[in-house]
């Protein structure tokens, strides 16, 4: 009883210690999404309620350790065993049942909560994470008109293809356009189609939580929507990078991000998109699709013409 | 087994018999014969016009042919079919009856031989692989690629990563297994002694192999070996898809002859409720090991077939799958995690009894801890691809299984601090490391479930907390098992004592490195870095400074184990035959243990772990003993 009553003491005092230390683990703040905010609640439960086991398990190991540490080895004789209390094994198997029955639980809430971004959910399962090649249950992104004005009720969906080494962006609303940079409106749903053309690649960016792999063939799907604006170039941590082993250039495979106002991405976006017409691009890339495949996609251009004075 | 009595025939000179020598130079004599000679035109053969890929399998199969000619493996096989009579000679020679250290390199069929085997060649694997580690975070002291090339960073990281997951899946099923199982359950020897021998050799050839990669380009796969970035890569992933074929194989006869044997050839009263906990962790890493094997040898041979016969089953365009390769590679994946685990619990559990000197506590439900870690170990692979295009609807369900684990990982604390309660703890070095094995451990599973929590792995995963964890795991769990079994047992395998303080000078240093290294690394993936980088952002040069300090930290610690354990080995302080008073069958026998093991197979009467009864375990030899009542079931 003494040394449960001492456990009990050192346990409280070790757990309120490591409680506060919590709070340098250098988890990024502010929260740069919604859909993160689920994340970073997680990631703070996790370690919040696996201090005090953390501790527990820590304190009663050396407790134990020093307690009933043999003072003379030479002379020190068997011990008799502990006596076995089925009861002391249900209570700490029920504990740690029930531990990981609120860890799970927890998580398929938060789960839910963040895979259904509030303004599509009304769209049922498009927000899932992976939607079958063929059988997207999404509106055709290529059908919307080009430019059309977004509403909070709507997600831009920009495709996220990556390929060795580097990331293509497609606005199949803005035409199919193509880009090498991210440029997203702060505070509206971006619904990410991500893809690859080659190998497995992992599509992340760290400051807005949005992790999913890219894999050939597939159609994956990630949504966020972005709390501030942000710049690669001022802030040189934001930017979206490759998470999946894919070859030599794989630490290299690093795209920029740019989250500003609706009004600056609307109008970028419209001038990256007559750009593009402009010089023909469009017209010679392959039509938007979920997944790509070099050989039914190929789009050739028309033989170059005479252009000799 | 044929063990003279009388007068020994004499031997040939060691020259002429088959041995390890030889194995290894028909071995690269038929690579390079192959290899160089189909590779280059105007070489040795005719080119045939076969391409890379097909060389290099060619090349390898004919190294691994020619290496077991030269070790003799087809001898008796041969002779048996051809009618040959087999010579008394060679046949007490493949039982290692004459002794010395050149059984040692033979295709000797003791399992203690084989034991000591595979100990010394995953231990040079290990410094091999860590000596890698320390140029990877050499390379990771600057954010820029300075040190070496991304190529070359990368090859390095598949060199480490597959060396020390073929060492670790056999580290102590392979060592300790297959040294004291026979010992443990009372048996002369083990179900498949000629099986056994195999496994040993195709492991070594595993390791040899896997370096070879780098003569060929290298791969740039990490030990994952991704399917479609598989396909594309150098030759050097030939040795990749050999080097698991061969361990995969290895491990899958290593499994079945342990279940065999654990089920088959225990003593008279050696019931299941008496096994060693070593027993019953290693039958669950055997039974693993031979089931979830083969996957990975099925999975590896269909990225050859794509990379030698180009059938496409992993290349999107050619209509095969990405997401298939990932899915059958973590079918494997995970419960190999386990193969490593287990046997590593099994041991802590099994020397914390002789050093405080009482009865394991819940022996039963330390067992069901690890048999629920077995089963559960197959309903959780789908974590590993959580962000990776799953089924959303599953996501649930695959967290929950995962989580699970620590329910059994539960009991088998509970055992080990229950045991702690009350004893008289005598602090070898043996001790600490079996001790260090929680905390370590609990960090392996704490980081986990940050991973396994679906919400929270969607930023996690795939960076350095990833890495962090699984070194906790295998490196802090089941490292230090290992060597916790090795300062344990090395009175048994040598009749010599390692040194205390060397020992723990070791123990300190690795602990304080390991720990430092890898707490560091998991911040580091908090902070956003992504594995596998040979570069990294300029904001986590700090951290990643830190962590090189203590891997180098790290890496020092093998100094000192080293030196311990090749100056006792020849000259350290003689120990007597069992010098912690454990009460374990492997004990009572004598040191240097007979080649039968036991002269008449011991009838059981008790447990291993009841430290209070005046009642021996076993009688050693029933027969001078009749009368005395036999062992209650």
């Amino acid at each position: 009883m003494r040394h449960a009553i001492r456990i009990a003491i050192i346990w409280i005092v070790v757990t309120a210690i490591l409680e506060v230390l919590i709070g340098i683990v250098p988890i990024p703040s502010p929260v740069g999404s919604d859909e993160g905010e689920g994340i970073h609640q997680t990631i703070y439960m996790l370690f919040y309620l696996g201090a005090p086991i953390f501790a527990f398990v820590w304190v009663v190991l050396l407790y134990g350790l020093i307690t009933y540490r043999a003072r003379d080895p030479q002379t020190e004789t068997e011990r008799p065993p502990m006596p076995g209390s089925n009861a002391l094994i249900l209570l700490w198997a029920g504990i740690t049942f029930l531990i990981v029955l609120f860890m799970a639980g927890w998580g398929t809430f938060t789960l839910h909560e963040i895979t259904q971004p509030p303004s599509v959910a009304a769209e049922g399962s498009a927000a899932s994470t992976r939607s079958h090649p063929g059988a997207t249950n999404q509106k055709q992104p290529g059908g919307l008109p080009a430019g059309s004005v977004y509403t909070n009720a709507r997600p831009l969906i920009v495709q996220a293809i990556g390929q060795q080494w580097f990331w293509t962006f497609r606005y199949p609303s803005f035409g199919g356009m193509e880009t090498k940079e991210l440029v997203v409106p702060v505070g509206v749903p971006v619904l990410f189609h991500i893809t690859s053309l080659d190998v497995v690649h992992s599509f992340w960016i760290y400051e807005e939580d949005v992790k999913e792999d890219a894999v050939p063939g597939q159609d994956n799907t990630a949504w966020m929507v972005a709390r501030f604006p942000i710049h690669t170039e001022v802030n040189g941590k934001n930017s979206a990078y490759c998470n999946e082993l894919c070859g030599l250039w794989h630490g290299y495979m690093v795209a920029n991000v740019t989250v500003e106002k609706y009004s600056a991405f609307k109008s970028w976006a419209t001038h990256m998109e007559s750009y593009e017409k402009s010089t023909g691009l469009l017209k010679n890339l392959p039509s938007y699709a979920p997944v790509y495949y070099p050989a039914s996609n190929a789009n050739f251009p028309p033989a170059p013409q005479d252009q000799s004075p | 087994m044929a063990v003279a009595t009388g007068v020994m025939p004499a031997r040939r000179s060691w020259l002429m018999r088959p041995n390890m020598l030889w194995a290894f130079v028909l071995g690269i004599a038929a690579f390079v014969f192959v290899v160089w000679g189909l590779g280059h035109d105007g070489g040795l053969l005719p080119s045939w016009g076969l391409e890379i890929n097909q060389i290099m399998f060619l090349g390898y199969g004919a190294a691994i042919l020619f290496f077991f000619i030269g070790l003799g493996v087809f001898n008796e096989p041969v002779k048996w079919l051809l009618g040959i009579p087999i010579s008394e000679e060679e046949e007490l020679e493949r039982y290692g009856a004459y002794g010395g250290i050149d059984r040692y390199f033979r295709y000797t069929l003791d399992h203690k031989v084989i034991g000591i085997q595979y100990m010394v060649t995953i231990l040079a694997a290990f410094c091999l692989g860590g000596f890698i580690a320390m140029l990877i975070r050499t390379e990771l002291l600057t954010p820029n690629a300075r040190f070496t090339d991304p190529e070359t960073y990368l090859s390095l990281v598949t060199e480490h990563s597959v060396i020390m997951l073929v060492m670790a899946s056999s580290i102590i099923i392979g060592s300790f297994g297959n040294y004291f199982i026979p010992l443990f359950i009372g048996s002369k020897r083990m179900a498949f002694p000629r099986i056994e021998a195999l496994s040993f050799w195709l492991f070594l050839l595993a390791i040899v192999i896997m370096p070879t990669a780098l003569f060929f380009g290298g791969s740039q796969t990490g030990w994952t070996g991704y399917a479609p970035l598989a396909d594309q890569m150098h030759a050097g992933h030939d040795a990749y898809i050999t080097t698991w074929a061969l361990a995969g194989t290895a491990n899958t006869l290593v499994g079945i002859n342990l279940v065999a044997t654990i089920w088959l050839m225990r003593a008279p009263g050696m019931t299941w409720s008496r096994m060693n906990l070593t027993c019953w962790s290693v039958l669950v890493g055997a039974i693993l090991d031979w089931l979830a094997m083969p996957i990975m040898v099925a999975v590896q041979s269909m990225v050859g077939f794509d990379r030698a016969l180009l059938t496409g089953l992993f290349v999107p365009v050619q209509g095969g799958s990405a997401f298939f390769y990932e899915n059958v590679f973590w079918t494997f994946g995970h419960p190999e995690v386990y193969i490593l685990a287990i046997p590593g619990m099994g041991i802590v559990l099994d020397i914390l009894p002789v050093f405080t000197r009482r009865p394991i506590y819940a022996y039963r439900a330390a067992v069901v801890g690890m048999l629920g870690i077995g089963l559960l170990s197959w309903f959780v692979w789908q974590h590993h691809l959580f962000v990776s295009g799953l089924t959303p609807g599953l996501r649930p369900f695959f967290m929950f299984s995962t989580e699970m684990i620590s329910f059994p990982t539960g009991l088998v604390f509970l055992a080990a601090l229950g045991t702690l309660y009350g004893g008289a703890i005598r602090f070898k070095t043996a001790m600490l490391f079996a001790v260090a094995f929680f905390p370590d451990f609990l960090l392996g599973g704490f980081s986990g479930i940050f991973v396994s929590d679906v919400p929270s792995d969607v930023q996690l995963h795939g960076s350095y907390w990833v890495q962090a964890h699984f070194h906790f795991i295998l490196m802090g769990a089941t490292l230090f098992a290992f060597f916790a079994g090795i300062y344990f047992w090395f009175p048994k395998f040598t009749g010599r004592r390692l040194n205390e303080r060397l020992g723990q000078v070791h123990f300190w240093l690795m602990w304080i490195g390991f720990n430092g290294t890898f707490i560091t690394l998991a911040i580091v993936g908090i902070m956003g870095m992504s594995r596998r980088y040979a570069t990294y952002f300029p904001y986590l040069q700090g951290v990643n400074v830190t962590a090189t300090i203590f891997a180098y930290l790290l890496g020092i610690s093998i100094i000192p184990f080293l030196w311990n354990f090749i100056y006792s080995w020849g000259w350290g302080e003689k120990a007597e035959e069992n010098p912690y008073q454990s009460r374990s069958l492997e004990w009572q026998v004598p040191t240097p243990i007979p080649v039968d093991n036991f002269e008449e197979i011991p009838l059981v009467l008790s447990g291993p772990y009841e430290y209070w009864s005046n009642q021996p375990m076993a009688i050693l030899k029933p027969s001078e003993s009749a009368g005395t009542p036999a062992a209650g079931n």
